[in-house]
C-alpha cells in the first residue's frame, strides 16, 4: 500500500464548492466593511490613552495630585502609554506570532519593574482592595472594546491575554498618579490586578465568537 | 452560530447548507459581469489577483475564489469529516477573506495564508463542536464514500481521524495539499521541525493503523 499516494488522492477526490456557496461569498463583497488592523490598533491604543488622560486630567483640577507629583511619576507613565502601544500592536496586527511570547515577556518585566520602582511606602486611610478595583474597573471598558476588535481575526488566548497587558497599563497608570503606597501593595494589589485582567482576557477569548479567522 | 456579519445574524450555521436569505437575490447582471472579467485574470497568479483584490478588482477575488474553494474544500473535508460542515467552513474561510484582506501581507504565497484561516476555523469549529472527543459518534454515513476505491478512501479518513487535531492538519496540509513544512509551520503557527516532528508522528501514526492493508496487499 502506497500510504503517500493514498493521501494526495485525498486531493483530487474533493467536492466541487457548490454555486450557492459562491454566490453567497461574492455577495459578501458588496456588504462587507474591511477591519484595518491598523484602525484597530489605533483605537485601543486611543481609548486606553485617552481614559488615562482624561482621568489624569480629573485629578489634576480635583487636587488629587500635584503638578510636581506627576513630573514625578512621568517616566512610569510614559513607559506604560508605550507599552500599550507595543502590546496593542502586537496583539492585533498581522503576522506578529513570534513577538507575541516576547511581548508576553517584557510584560512580566515591567511588571517587576513597576514593583522596584515603588520608592514611597505611604500608608493609605483606604483599604488596600481599593487599588486593585479601581485598576480592573478603569480597565474594564478599553478591555471590552480591545476583545471586540480582536473579534477580527483569528482569536487566540495569548494575543487576547497580551491585548489585555496593554489595556491592563491604564489600571497601573491610575496606580501610579493616585497611589503612594509601597511596593509590596503594588507588587500585590496592583500587579496581581494586571494579572487577572490579562487571564480574563484569555479566558474571554476562549468564547469570542470571530467575525474572520484571518492569522 | 459560528459566524455574524456586520448587521449581527448569522451568515451560516452548523450543519446546515451555507445559503444566506438575501443572497439567492444576487444580481444575476453583476454575476455575470463577474464571470466575463475572471476569463480575463486566468493568466494572472494568485498573488497578482490577491493584490488586485487588495486594491478594490471584485472580480480579481471571484476568480481567485474559483482556483483555491476546492483546494480549501478538500483541506477541510477530511479535517472535520463531515461535508456539510466542510462547506461551512470553507465559506467562513472566503469570507474571512473578504473581511481580512487588509490583513495580507502582499508578496506572499496566497494559498498557505487561506489555508491558514481554514485552519483557524476548523480548529474553533472542532472546539465548539468537541468533535475531538465525539469522533466515533460521527455518522459514517457522512463520509465521502467512493465505489471505485474499495473502501480505501474510508479507511484512510477514519484513521486520519484517530490522529490528534494537531498532527492532522500537518500530514494534511503536507501530504495533502502539498505544503512545504516552512509553509506549513506558518499556517499552524510552529517552527519548521516541529512541524516536521508533527508530520512524522501522524504518518507513523497512520500507517500503524492502516497496517492491516498492507499486510492483505
Amino acid at each position: 500500500m502506497k500510504l503517500d499516494a493514498l493521501l494526495v488522492g485525498q486531493n483530487t477526490s474533493a467536492s466541487k464548492p457548490s454555486e450557492a456557496m459562491r454566490a453567497a461569498v461574492l455577495a459578501e463583497l458588496d456588504v462587507a466593511k474591511v477591519c484595518s488592523w491598523r484602525a484597530d490598533v489605533v483605537r485601543v491604543v486611543a481609548s486606553s490613552w485617552l481614559l488615562v488622560l482624561g482621568v489624569a486630567g480629573v485629578l489634576l483640577a480635583g487636587g488629587a495630585i500635584s503638578v510636581s507629583h506627576l513630573a514625578g511619576r512621568a517616566p512610569n507613565i510614559l513607559g506604560l502609554m508605550g507599552l500599550a502601544a507595543a502590546f496593542s500592536f502586537v496583539a492585533i496586527a498581522p503576522r506578529q506570532r513570534g513577538r507575541v511570547s516576547l511581548a508576553l515577556g517584557v510584560g512580566a518585566v515591567a511588571m517587576i519593574g513597576l514593583v522596584f520602582a515603588r520608592q514611597t511606602g505611604q500608608v493609605s486611610a483606604l483599604p488596600q482592595w481599593v487599588c486593585s478595583l479601581s485598576h480592573l474597573a478603569v480597565a474594564a471598558g478599553p478591555l471590552a472594546f480591545g476583545m471586540s476588535l480582536l473579534r477580527h481575526s483569528a482569536v487566540s488566548a495569548p494575543r487576547a491575554a497580551l491585548l489585555g497587558l496593554a489595556v491592563g497599563t491604564t489600571g497601573a497608570i491610575l496606580g501610579e498618579l493616585a497611589c503612594d503606597q509601597g511596593w509590596s501593595h503594588v507588587a500585590i494589589f496592583h500587579v496581581g490586578a494586571w494579572v487577572v485582567i490579562a487571564v480574563v482576557a484569555a479566558v474571554v477569548s476562549r468564547r469570542i465568537v470571530p467575525r474572520s479567522f484571518a492569522p | 452560530m459560528l459566524f455574524e456579519d456586520d448587521r449581527g445574524y448569522s451568515a451560516f450555521a452548523f450543519g446546515a447548507r451555507t445559503i444566506r436569505a438575501d443572497t439567492a437575490l444576487y444580481p444575476s447582471s453583476a454575476a455575470s459581469g463577474l464571470h466575463c472579467a475572471t476569463a480575463a485574470m486566468a493568466d494572472l497568479t494568485d498573488e497578482q489577483l490577491m493584490e488586485q483584490f487588495c486594491s478594490g478588482d471584485k472580480a480579481a477575488f471571484a476568480t481567485l475564489f474559483d482556483r483555491l474553494a476546492g483546494r480549501v474544500q478538500s483541506f477541510l473535508l477530511p479535517m472535520v469529516r463531515d461535508p456539510a460542515l466542510a462547506e461551512d467552513l470553507t465559506q467562513a474561510t472566503f469570507l474571512s477573506v473578504v473581511r481580512s484582506r487588509d490583513r495580507y501581507t502582499f508578496g506572499c504565497s496566497v494559498m498557505p495564508w487561506v489555508l491558514t484561516i481554514a485552519a483557524n476555523a476548523a480548529r474553533d469549529a472542532l472546539r465548539r463542536r468537541k468533535l475531538d472527543q465525539n469522533n466515533a459518534e460521527v455518522e459514517e454515513g457522512v463520509v465521502h464514500s467512493d465505489p471505485t476505491d474499495h473502501g480505501l478512501r474510508r479507511q484512510l479518513q477514519s484513521a486520519l481521524q484517530e490522529l490528534p487535531v494537531s498532527q492532522r492538519e500537518v500530514v494534511v496540509l503536507h501530504k495533502v495539499q502539498g505544503l512545504s513544512f516552512v509553509q506549513v509551520a506558518e499556517a499552524v503557527g510552529i517552527t519548521e521541525t516541529a512541524a516536521r516532528i508533527r508530520a512524522h508522528r501522524g504518518y507513523v501514526k497512520l500507517r500503524s493503523l492502516l497496517a492491516h492493508l498492507e499486510e492483505s496487499k
